[in-house]
C-alpha cells in the first residue's frame, strides 16, 4: 500500500536559527527554546508516510509541534526544511520535493486537493460571506462559472454537513460555533479534496455538538475514503476517530503507532503519562 | 502658445517615460502600468492622469475632443481643453469624428472610432480589486497569479443579496483572457464599446500613478455567470428631449422646482448632430 | 493459519520508576484453518496479552506470530508495519472484546450494519436485513434497533458488539471473554452463532472462563499455567 503523502525531516524554526537550535531543545531538554539563539523550534524532523484513506492522528500537548506540523503541509507556513511528497496518479505535478513548488503553484495545489479545518472558524471561513459564498469561492476557484451549479453544489454539501438550508445565504457570523464548524467542513470538501486536514475541529465545543461534529466526520470519511489528518489534544477524540496515531511532544514525534496500542500499551515514557492522565 | 513651458507643457523626459509606459500598457492588455506622475497645473483628481496621456501624444497634427460625461461644454472639459490649448495651440473640435485625440471623463462617444483616433480616458481609481482587498501589495500578487475568485465571490454575494449585480459604473471586466480591469466609471452601457474595437484605448490614472491601455481589436469581456449574463443600463420609452434619440445613453435631469423628470443625450456632440440633422444642417 | 512461536510480552512501566510487569511468556502453539482454539488458565496469568498481541494492541516484546494472510501470504504480526496491521484487521481479523466501546450518536443496528457495508460490500438495504436478522436471534428486542447503545445494559451491550464482530465473517476471530457479562440462556446462543461461525470456516482464538461452554465450541484447548505448557488433547 503506497502512502498518498510522505514527509520527511519537516522541521520549522522561528526566529533567526543557529546550527545548535535542533540539538539544544526537545523531550530530552523538556523545552522548545534554543537557550543559544532565542529561536523556537516549532518542529523538528517529523517524518511519517499518510495511506490512502486512512485516519491518522496527532495528539500531544501545547507546544508539540501538532498544529505546526499541518500548516507545514497546507502550505500555510513554509517549513525550514523538510521534504514532502504527494503521490496520487490524478496529480500533474510530479516533484521530488512540493515544497519546492511556488507559491502559485502551492495555491493551486491546496485548492485542488486538499481542504483544512481550523480549530478558530475565523480562519477559516470569511465570516461577512454567506455560508453559500463560502463554499462557492472554492468552486470559483476551481473555475466554475455557473451560478445554479454552484448553489446546488453548495446545498448538497450544507445537506451533508446537517446544516439547514435556509442558512446558506446567511453569512456564518450569526451562526452557532458547531455550526461554523460544520460549514468549515462543508467547505473543505467542496472540491472533493485527497487530503482534510482537521485542526483541533471540535476544541472549545460543547460536548454534544463535539459527538455531532465527531460523527459527522466519520460518515464523510466512509462516503468519501478521504485521507484525514487528526490533530487533537483529547485522546477520546483521537480513540474515535484514528487508527494510528503520533505522539508529539516539544516538537519531535515521540512515538508512533496504531491508536488502539498508544492507549494501551503506550512505550515511550511521555505517552505513558499522556495515557495515564486522561480523565 | 505661451514661450515659457515646452511644447505641451511636459518636459520631453517625462513624454518619453509616459510614452514607454503607454508601449507596455498596451503590450499587456489590461496590466497597471505604474508611472511617475509629476505634479500638474491641476489638482490631483481632476484629470492630471488624462492629461498627462494626452500632453505626451500631441502634436501640431492633432485635433483635440475633451468631454466630461459626454459634454463637450462643461466646466472642467472646457478648463482642460483650453489648458492644453495654451500650450499646444492646437485645433479642437466637438465633433466625434474631426478628433484624433479624444480625452474623456466617465463615457465613451456614441460614434465608433476609427483606428486613426485615441481616446483617453481619466481613471480614478485603476485598481478593480480594491472593493475586495484594500492591501496594495496583496492585489499587486492577486493580479500576478491571475487569483480572482475573490471578486468572482463578491459578485455571487451582490447577486445572493439583491438578486442583481450592483456595479453600475466601473464594471470590472476581463482583457485578452488574463486581466481584470476598471474601465473607469463608465457605464454600463459603454462597456460592449471597448471589445474588439477598432480604436486605441488608453486609461490615466493620475493620483494612483497607472497608466493601461486596451489595444485594438481585444477582448474585452464583463465578468458574467453563465447563466447570470451582463446587462447593460435600460432605458426602456425614454427620448431624449432635445433630439428625440432613442438609441443612446441619457442623462435623467430632475426639476428642483416641479421634481419633473426629463431625458437627455450624455453625448452632447452626438446630441448636437442629430438635431441638426433633423433641422436639414450640415453638422 | 496462525502460528505463535515463543512469544513474549512484558510491560515497562516508566511512570512506576521503569517496573517490569510480565505479560506472558513463551507462548507457541498453532491454530489450523476452521478451528477453534480455546485459551484457558488461571486468571491474570497471561490470557488476554496473547490476544491483544495477536491483534497488535500489544506490541510483543519477543517472538514472532506467523498468520498466513490472504493477500500477502505469510508474515509475521509482530513486526507487521502498522498500515498493513490497519489493513488485515479491516479485511480479515476481527476481535471481541469483553464490552463494547460505545461511539455517540451511532445506534445498534448501524453499528452491526457497518461492518457489512464496508467490509463486506453489501448494500444497505441488505445489510439491514442480515442485521437486524442476527440482533433478533441475540434477542435483541426491535425498538431497540435504532437506540444509542449508551444507554443498554452491559448485556445487550456485549450481545451488539458480538454481533458487530462476527457478522462481516472474519477469517481470523480472537475472542476475548465475550460471553463474561452474558445471562446462561444468552451465553448459549452465542456460543451456537461461533460454532456456525466456525463451520463456514472462520477460524477462531478465544479466551471463555465458563468450562462448559469452552468444551461446546472449541477443538482444542491451549491451557496456561504457570510454566506455559501446552496442555490439549
Amino acid at each position: 500500500m503506497r502512502p498518498i503523502l510522505s514527509a520527511a525531516g519537516l522541521t520549522k524554526i522561528f526566529g533567526k536559527g543557529c546550527a545548535r537550535c535542533e540539538s539544544s531543545t526537545g523531550p530530552q531538554f523538556e523545552t522548545n527554546v534554543c537557550r543559544h539563539c532565542g529561536s523556537v523550534v516549532a518542529c523538528s524532523q517529523v517524518t511519517f508516510n499518510l495511506y490512502a484513506g486512512e485516519i491518522l492522528g496527532i495528539v500531544g500537548e501545547s507546544g508539540s509541534g501538532k498544529s505546526t506540523v499541518v500548516k507545514l503541509l497546507h502550505f500555510d507556513w513554509e517549513c525550514t526544511t523538510g521534504v514532502l511528497e504527494i503521490h496520487d496518479p490524478t496529480l500533474a505535478l510530479n516533484r521530488a520535493n512540493f515544497f519546492n513548488l511556488s507559491p502559485f503553484q502551492k495555491r493551486q495545489l491546496r485548492n485542488a486537493y486538499m481542504g483544512i479545518v481550523y480549530q478558530n472558524p475565523h480562519l477559516g471561513l470569511r465570516m461577512e460571506v454567506s455560508s453559500g459564498g463560502n463554499i462557492a469561492e472554492r468552486l470559483i476557484m476551481a473555475d466554475w462559472r455557473n451560478l445554479v451549479q454552484m448553489r446546488k453544489r453548495a446545498s448538497e454539501l450544507l445537506v451533508k454537513t446537517e446544516i439547514p438550508l435556509e442558512r446558506m445565504n446567511e453569512p456564518p457570523r450569526y451562526f452557532s460555533s458547531g455550526m461554523q464548524q460544520r460549514v468549515q467542513i462543508a467547505k473543505a470538501l467542496s472540491n472533493n479534496p485527497l487530503i482534510l486536514y482537521l485542526d483541533e475541529v471540535t476544541t472549545g465545543l460543547d460536548v454534544s455538538i463535539q459527538a455531532r461534529v465527531l460523527d459527522l466526520i466519520r460518515n464523510l470519511h466512509q462516503e468519501y475514503r478521504l485521507s484525514i489528518m487528526v490533530v487533537s489534544h483529547d485522546l477520546g477524540v483521537i480513540r474515535l476517530l484514528t487508527k494510528r496515531t503520533l505522539v508529539m511532544k516539544y516538537g519531535r514525534i515521540v512515538e508512533m503507532g496504531l491508536t488502539d496500542q498508544i492507549l494501551e500499551d503506550p512505550q515511550h515514557p511521555y505517552t505513558q503519562v499522556l495515557v495515564s492522565s486522561q480523565l | 502658445m505661451n514661450p515659457g513651458y515646452n511644447y505641451a507643457f511636459l518636459d520631453e523626459g517625462s513624454k518619453k517615460e509616459i510614452r514607454r509606459k503607454i508601449l507596455k500598457a498596451v503590450a499587456i492588455p489590461g496590466y497597471q502600468v505604474p508611472f511617475g506622475s509629476p505634479e500638474m497645473p491641476v489638482a490631483r483628481g481632476w484629470g492630471t492622469g488624462g492629461i498627462q496621456l494626452t500632453l505626451s501624444l500631441i502634436g501640431p497634427e492633432d485635433t483635440l475632443k475633451v468631454i466630461d460625461q459626454g459634454c463637450d461644454g462643461s466646466v472642467n472639459a472646457v478648463n482642460i481643453k483650453k489648458f492644453i490649448g495654451r500650450v499646444t495651440d492646437v485645433r479642437t473640435t466637438t465633433d466625434t469624428i474631426c478628433a484624433t485625440l479624444i480625452q474623456t471623463r466617465h463615457r465613451i462617444p456614441e460614434e465608433p472610432m476609427t483606428d486613426k483616433q485615441i481616446l483617453i480616458l481619466q481613471v480614478p481609481f485603476p485598481e478593480a480589486l480594491r472593493t475586495v482587498e484594500p492591501s496594495e501589495t496583496e492585489t499587486r500578487r492577486m493580479h500576478g497569479e491571475a487569483d480572482y475568485s475573490r471578486l468572482w465571490l463578491y459578485l455571487y454575494e451582490d447577486i445572493v443579496k439583491f438578486k442583481e449585480i450592483s456595479i453600475g459604473a466601473r464594471y470590472p471586466v476581463m482583457v485578452n483572457g488574463r486581466y481584470i480591469m476598471d474601465p473607469s466609471p463608465i457605464p454600463r452601457w459603454d462597456i460592449p464599446k471597448l471589445h474588439q474595437a477598432e480604436t486605441l484605448y488608453l486609461f490615466g490614472a493620475g493620483r494612483e500613478k497607472r497608466i493601461y491601455a486596451i489595444p485594438p481589436y481585444t477582448e474585452v469581456r464583463p465578468l458574467e455567470f453563465e447563466d447570470f449574463k451582463f446587462r447593460v443600463e435600460e432605458f426602456h420609452d425614454k427620448v431624449c428631449l432635445r433630439c428625440g434619440s432613442r438609441n443612446t445613453f441619457l442623462d435623467e435631469i430632475i426639476s428642483e422646482s416641479t421634481g419633473q423628470r426629463t431625458y437627455f443625450c450624455s453625448d452632447t456632440g452626438h446630441c448636437d448632430k442629430v438635431l441638426a440633422a433633423q433641422e436639414g444642417q450640415p453638422s | 493459519m496462525l502460528h505463535l512461536n515463543r512469544l513474549s510480552k512484558h510491560f515497562n512501566v516508566h511512570i512506576l520508576d521503569g517496573k517490569i510487569i510480565q505479560g506472558c511468556e513463551g507462548i507457541s502453539f498453532e491454530l489450523n484453518p476452521g478451528e477453534f482454539l480455546g485459551i484457558s488458565g488461571p486468571s491474570g496469568i497471561g490470557k488476554s496479552t496473547i490476544l491483544k498481541c495477536i491483534y497488535r494492541t500489544y506490541l510483543p516484546s519477543s517472538g514472532e506470530i506467523w498468520y498466513n494472510s490472504l493477500f500477502n501470504g505469510k508474515v509475521n504480526l509482530a513486526t507487521l508495519p502498522d498500515h498493513e496491521v490497519i489493513n488485515l484487521r479491516q479485511k480479515e481479523i476481527g476481535y471481541i472484546s469483553q464490552f463494547l466501546k460505545v461511539i455517540p450518536r451511532v445506534s445498534a443496528l448501524e453499528i452491526v450494519t457497518e461492518p457489512l457495508i464496508f467490509r463486506n460490500g453489501s448494500s444497505p438495504a441488505q445489510a439491514k436485513q442480515r442485521a437486524a436478522a442476527l440482533l433478533e436471534r441475540l434477542n435483541i428486542p426491535a425498538k431497540l434497533y435504532d437506540a444509542y447503545p449508551a444507554t443498554f445494559s452491559g448485556g445487550e451491550q456485549q450481545r451488539v458488539n458480538i454481533a458487530r464482530a462476527i457478522i462481516w465473517k472474519p477469517r481470523l476471530l480472537l475472542l476475548d471473554e465475550p460471553t463474561a457479562s452474558l445471562d446462561k440462556g444468552s451465553s448459549r446462543m452465542v456460543v451456537e452463532l461461533l460454532k456456525e461461525l466456525s463451520e463456514q470456516g472462520t477460524s477462531m482464538i478465544g479466551v471463555i472462563h465458563q468450562q462448559e461452554l469452552l468444551e461446546m465450541v472449541a477443538d482444542r484447548v491451549y491451557t496456561l499455567t504457570a510454566k506455559s505448557e501446552h496442555h490439549g488433547p
